[in-house]
């Protein structure tokens, strides 16, 4: 029962040396990373449901360079969104090793039809070709309204008086008219660009990287009409913060309201002459519109441009062009997007470890025990028994009667 | 008268025969009584034990243990030194020091069985001074117990380069075996420091402790 124990034990040690032993040699048998890239074109979230370009990533393990992903991938593929329909889409990594340490490259970016692609390390991987429009957002101004008590609380009490008997038909023409100016208007936010695309580099101990943003810039479109709303910086800053409104567009929408109000007031009111301030009514209809269209005034795109983040000192992640469209927009029926255009992943980085040479021995140690297992349940769980000098005095009775034997067989010989 | 004188002499002979037996017999007696009150010189006294050239061992006597055990090398594997399969045997570290080597230690090891029947199973009951033999071929090395110590298995493994350490010992012997029965094994070992005495004088004789079946613990 000991003895069993015993082995069991030592069955165990070994077992337990030989798996210290694995672990402590995994690290250098198993290869280890030691540079290594990512870089995705363009990755778009619309209504929460995500869609990209794919990753390709390069790793190196000391040995060999291992990529995954495609380095060439087309906007069809991106599926579910209508943020990009056209363009050429770059992304490219390396991962190589030059004097036994890890280097890493990358860049990615998105530029219109005509651009070239060309491959990461060599700085920037697009040059332009033709511009290209990114859809970000369209308005609903459908739920425009003008409402009766709000417009009379837009005017003073003499002219509220004045207006009593016809409030009801005047409201009703303004809305008509709103309805009119408004119809067929289509309110859409873009992007227009050249090439946006990000680039990094990595090695032991460092990382860098850098964004590039080509004659782009952000505009809406009113009733076919291009309102610039910014223009992007081509060498931005790391995380460089351009936020914008609808200001612009607000007053161009008040400016075809105008018109189509003056008519409708005219229309109503013309009949009591000088009796009542058109003007005043006028503006207090455009009033209640630029109310209601004061969120789109404020902040509605969201953009950071040569987004950069580090984990460590050798490793950064570069986004040429962060794009969101803020919360405030959904009022208007406009889909909540994120993209991110152009971001390069590059590190960490690692030395190629070189396997330790077994020393040459000079002087066989000696190993000293550190265990004696010398006890025994019974002498049974031994595997001996006889001892030596029983198994030599049973030899000895073999040789006997091996000897006993054959001169009997001697003897039996002779008689014949 | 032939027949007369044959009869004279005979007698003649006899009591010459006799008469020199009787002196014979006065003489020797003179002697022992001359040997007892004068003693004879003894001659320069001679030391106890010589010097042995290091041999490998082949036996191991224990006299108040009554034991007289074969041994037979043995090798640490993975820090473990495992005593021979055999519990009659006893083993020894044979990268240790041979008997007669004046550094390092001999460490021999032999088992301790439960229900009887182990080598050194009574290893526990030596006393300071006792003495133990390590036969070889080139003679019989003699220890003197010096003490008795026992090691948890954490302390020995904690010690162990003290213990069987052979850059210390001057020639030592280690015996190890087990102790403390816990019910279901051994939880210690206990370890029997012996100084070297010396070389046997007349133990010269090449001894084969594996062909005189002496295998067996004389006392049981």
């Amino acid at each position: 029962m000991s003895h069993v124990r015993r082995r069991g034990l030592q069955a165990g040690a070994l077992l337990s040396t030989a798996a210290v032993l694995s672990l402590t040699a995994g690290p250098a048998l198993a290869a280890d990373t030691v540079s290594q890239a990512s870089a995705t074109a363009l990755r778009v979230t619309v209504a929460s449901t995500p869609t990209d370009s794919g990753s390709y990533t390069a790793t190196n393990d000391g040995t060999k360079e291992t990529t995954t992903g495609t380095n060439s991938p087309a906007v069809t593929a991106l599926g579910g969104q209508s943020f990009v329909q056209a363009g050429t889409l770059a992304q490219d990594a390396t991962a190589t090793v030059r004097n036994k340490s890890g280097h890493s490259a990358a860049c990615a970016g998105l530029a219109g039809d005509g651009a070239t692609a060309v491959a990461a390390g060599d700085g920037a991987c697009l040059t332009p070709g033709q511009n290209l429009q990114l859809d970000a957002a369209h308005v609903d101004l459908s739920n425009l309204q003008i409402v009766q008590s709000d417009l009379l609380m837009g005017l003073d009490q003499q002219l509220q008086n004045a207006l009593a008997p016809v409030i009801g038909p005047l409201t009703d023409a303004l809305n008509q008219a709103l309805t009119t100016a408004l119809s067929s208007a289509d309110l859409g936010v873009f992007l227009d660009l050249g090439a946006v695309q990000s680039q990094c580099t990595a090695g032991p101990g460092t990382a860098s990287g850098d964004a590039q943003i080509v004659d782009a810039s952000a505009y809406a479109q009113f009733q076919g009409t291009r309102i610039d709303l910014v223009s992007l910086p081509v060498h931005p800053a790391p995380n460089t913060k351009v936020v914008t409104g609808l200001g612009d567009v607000t007053q161009a929408i008040l400016d075809a309201l105008n018109s189509e109000f003056t008519t409708a007031i005219d229309g109503q009111l013309g009949a009591l002459g000088g009796a009542i301030d058109q003007a005043a009514v006028l503006a207090a209809a455009l009033q209640q519109v630029s109310d209601q269209l004061g969120p789109l005034e404020d902040n509605v795109l969201d953009i950071t441009l040569n987004k950069q983040s580090r984990a460590s000192k050798d490793q950064i992640t570069v986004t040429a062009l962060d794009l969101s469209v803020l919360p405030v927009a959904s009022g208007f029926g406009v889909d909540l997007l994120g993209a991110q255009i152009g971001e390069s992943a590059c590190g960490p980085s690692g030395r190629v470890t070189v396997a330790t040479p077994t020393p040459t021995p000079t002087a066989t140690p000696t190993t000293v025990p550190t265990s004696v297992p010398a006890g025994l349940e019974s002498a049974d769980d031994a595997s001996g028994g006889l001892g030596t000098g029983g198994s030599a005095a049973l030899i000895g009775l073999l040789a006997l009667s091996a000897g006993a034997g054959v001169a009997s067989y001697r003897r039996a010989m002779n008689r014949t | 008268m032939t027949q007369a004188r044959v009869d004279r002499a005979l007698t003649g002979l006899h009591r010459r025969l006799s008469a020199l037996g009787t002196m014979l017999l006065v003489l020797s007696g003179g002697l022992v009584v001359g040997g007892v009150v004068i003693p004879a010189d003894p001659g320069p006294p001679q030391p106890a034990y010589g010097s042995l050239s290091p041999s490998d061992p082949v036996r191991l006597e224990v006299p108040r243990l009554k034991v007289r055990a074969p041994i037979v090398p043995i090798q640490v594997t993975n820090a473990v030194l495992d005593p021979p399969a055999d519990v009659l045997d006893v083993g020894w570290w044979a990268a240790s020091a041979k008997p007669g080597s004046g550094e390092g230690s001999t460490v021999i090891a032999g088992h301790t069985v439960h229900t009887g029947g182990g080598s050194l199973d009574d290893l526990p009951e030596v006393k300071r001074n006792d003495v133990i033999d390590v036969v070889t071929e080139r003679g019989t090395m003699r220890y003197a117990v010096m003490r008795r110590k026992i090691y948890d298995k954490e302390a020995l493994a904690r010690e162990a380069a003290g213990v069987f350490g052979q850059d210390h010992g001057n020639g030592r012997l280690v015996l190890i075996s087990c102790t403390d029965w816990d019910g279901a094994a051994y939880e210690s070992n206990v370890v029997v420091y012996a100084a070297p005495l010396g070389k046997v004088r007349g133990s010269g004789d090449s001894h084969d402790g594996r062909t005189r079946g002496d295998s067996v613990r004389a006392a049981s």
